[in-house]
């Protein structure tokens, strides 16, 4: 019995089947345990939370999706409760959402930047040694390629995942981390080079390179605007375009499998094309449990929310 | 050629030698990460950021303790310059140097108490996972046993270290009863690596409540305190308990320690009468016996 577990944040669980769900199909038992907003230190808890939980095995298929380095994680219960998880962290801590969690006197106080890079470095490198001692089979993918510092992003001024340190110069420049802060280029060999086998191409990276699929709505579930935006959330095509150039060979998936993610694609590009004028409209319908039909069914798809 | 590398707060790396300097001299190598008032993110993150620095080998031994639950750790070269290291942790989050830090709104927004000791499993899961997967010799301690909270802690006011599931009465694996969605962890972290958990420091020094330095308070004329750090004497008492075998020490190198810690308890007897003096004194290494001349301490503290 092969089961497969997924970790990130909106890349992998978002309002629409993503990379994970579409590759669900392939194997008897799936947890999705990507979360919206989390950052790097949360998803590496959770890895350690659900290997408590499901004991994972050398059998088993994990996949990792890192976010970006300027998340503050926090997990409580009864604090921001208009947040409907218990990690409370909502993406960046400069994103249009957090402003008023994170005011001037705390971003002076507790953020630094080469600092929260170095946090995330420390829980990737913690995260490969647990799987590693799991003997488990395991590859790691990321937003955009974590050494970016955010620079390699489509840049959406609200959401606040271009940190401080990169300049409008920066766009292009590949493995811009280590040349602003060469103090953490010691991290790259252990992290990167020694598990070149278990890095997938970042998906933005992948994104943008098929950019024609990127869904462009009336955003009206943050209310106000009429003016069509990007998600820059992969969108079911550029996920399964993803799939069949990062994992397809990887995993030996079958072309059944592909042509099964393709299809998602299809299904939901034709209900997006139909509800583009309204977010809620079309994320809402993909939620029902008609939207699909029964040929679909095979795909695990919404799911819950996994651990605490 | 062995190396020996210690990660933990202010009960590894303190104002006198600690159990990770007194067992340095059995090895060609020595790194201590531990730093005061680290919580168990910062260690477990110093654990990595020590591979980076020294790629660790099967053939390392990596002792671990982990502290309390209680601690915020963050990192940042500039803010709170007064605090020497760039980790600016400093113990609880309700010790007295915390205090003007940590208000009212930031502690309802931040912190839940259930929420901190599951970071600090979490951490010490992914520790357990990291430490396999290099296939050295690893051991886990920590200041009293995590399962209990801080209940299990002698009263030091001010620290700060018990809080909302305080219990006078301790009661082993104290948690699970009151955050029983994490006892989870339980099998996991503990029982399938009982070989690498080693009695926490605070509970065999509370077995040698006489060896605890005490000194009076210069703040206040008349009173004394007791530092519930342990002393270079319940050091190696633990020493003896919990690593002599493990760690095949040999005698030669416990009668050193021994001896050492003889004239530090000499010492402090003498300069009882004020902390910093002793502290200053100490660092001078007058009338240390030649047997511990390689012992590395004080150390400059490692890492970013």
């Amino acid at each position: 019995m092969k089961r497969f577990f997924a970790f990130g944040c909106s890349y992998t669980n978002y309002a629409w089947p993503t990379w994970a769900n579409l590759l669900s199909t392939n194997y008897d038992e799936f947890y999705n345990w990507g979360l919206a907003g989390l950052g790097n230190r949360a998803i590496a808890e959770r890895v350690a939370e659900a290997n408590v939980k499901h004991q994972f095995t050398k059998d088993d298929l994990i996949i990792v999706q890192w976010s970006s380095h300027l998340r503050n994680d926090w997990w409580h219960k009864y604090s921001c409760s208009d947040r409907p998880y218990q990690w409370k962290t909502s993406g960046s801590i400069f994103n249009y959402i957090n402003e008023k969690i994170y005011d001037d006197k705390w971003v002076e106080m507790f953020f630094y930047e080469p600092a929260y890079f170095m946090h995330t470095l420390n829980h990737i490198s913690l995260t490969q040694g647990l799987l590693k001692s799991i003997g488990c089979e395991w590859y790691m993918t990321s937003m955009g390629d974590i050494r970016n510092l955010g620079a390699d992003l489509r840049n959406h001024a609200d959401y606040g995942e271009l940190g401080h340190i990169p300049t409008p110069g920066d766009v292009n420049v590949d493995m811009l981390a280590w040349e602003k802060i060469p103090e953490l280029a010691i991290y790259n060999k252990s992290i990167w080079e020694n598990n070149k086998d278990h890095w997938l191409m970042p998906m933005e990276t992948h994104a943008q390179l098929h950019k024609e699929h990127t869904y462009k709505y009336v955003d009206d579930v943050r209310g106000g605007t009429k003016q069509f935006t990007d998600d820059f959330h992969p969108t079911p095509r550029q996920h399964a375009l993803w799939i069949e150039s990062q994992l397809a060979d990887r995993l030996n998936l079958s072309k059944e499998t592909m042509d099964f993610a393709f299809s998602v694609a299809d299904r939901v590009d034709d209900h997006f094309n139909k509800f583009k004028f309204s977010k809620m409209q079309f994320t809402e319908k993909l939620f029902t449990s008609d939207f699909f039909e029964k040929k679909y069914e095979k795909m695990k798809w919404p799911t819950w929310i996994m651990g605490f | 050629m062995k190396r020996l590398f210690t990660f933990g707060c202010s009960y590894t790396s303190y104002s006198w030698p600690t159990w990770a300097n007194l067992i340095s001299i059995d090895y060609d190598e020595f790194y201590n990460w531990g730093l005061a008032g680290l919580g168990n993110r910062a260690i477990a993150e110093r654990i990595v950021e020590a591979h980076q620095r020294h790629t660790f080998t099967k053939d390392d031994v990596i002792i671990i303790q982990w502290s309390s639950h209680l601690r915020n750790d963050w990192y940042h070269e500039h803010s709170l310059p007064e605090r020497h290291s760039n980790w600016k942790t400093a113990g609880s989050i309700f010790n007295y140097l915390n205090q003007p830090l940590y208000d009212q709104k930031w502690v309802d927004t931040f912190f839940y108490e259930p929420a901190y000791l599951m970071h600090t499993l979490n951490n010490i899961g992914l520790t357990q996972g990291f430490l396999k997967s290099i296939g050295c010799e690893w051991y886990m301690t920590s200041i009293g046993d995590i399962r209990n909270m801080g209940d299990d802690l002698r009263d030091a006011p001010g620290s700060g270290e018990k809080l909302e599931y305080n219990n006078p009465k301790i009661k082993t694996e104290f948690a699970w009863d009151n955050i029983a969605n994490l006892k989870i962890y339980e099998e996991k972290i503990w029982k399938d690596h009982a070989a690498h958990w080693l009695t926490p420091l605070e509970l065999v020094a509370k077995e040698h409540l006489d060896l605890t330095f005490e000194f009076d308070d210069t703040n206040e004329p008349g009173h004394k305190f007791f530092d519930t750090h342990p002393s270079p004497h319940q050091h190696i008492i633990w020493i003896e308990q919990e690593l002599k075998d493990k760690l095949k020490l040999t005698d030669t190198t416990i009668t050193a320690v021994k001896e050492l810690a003889d004239n530090l308890h000499s010492l402090q007897k003498r300069m009882k009468f004020d902390k910093i003096i002793f502290e200053l004194t100490l660092a001078k290494r007058i009338d240390w016996p030649s047997s511990v001349d390689h012992m590395v301490w004080p150390t400059w503290p490692n890492g970013f």
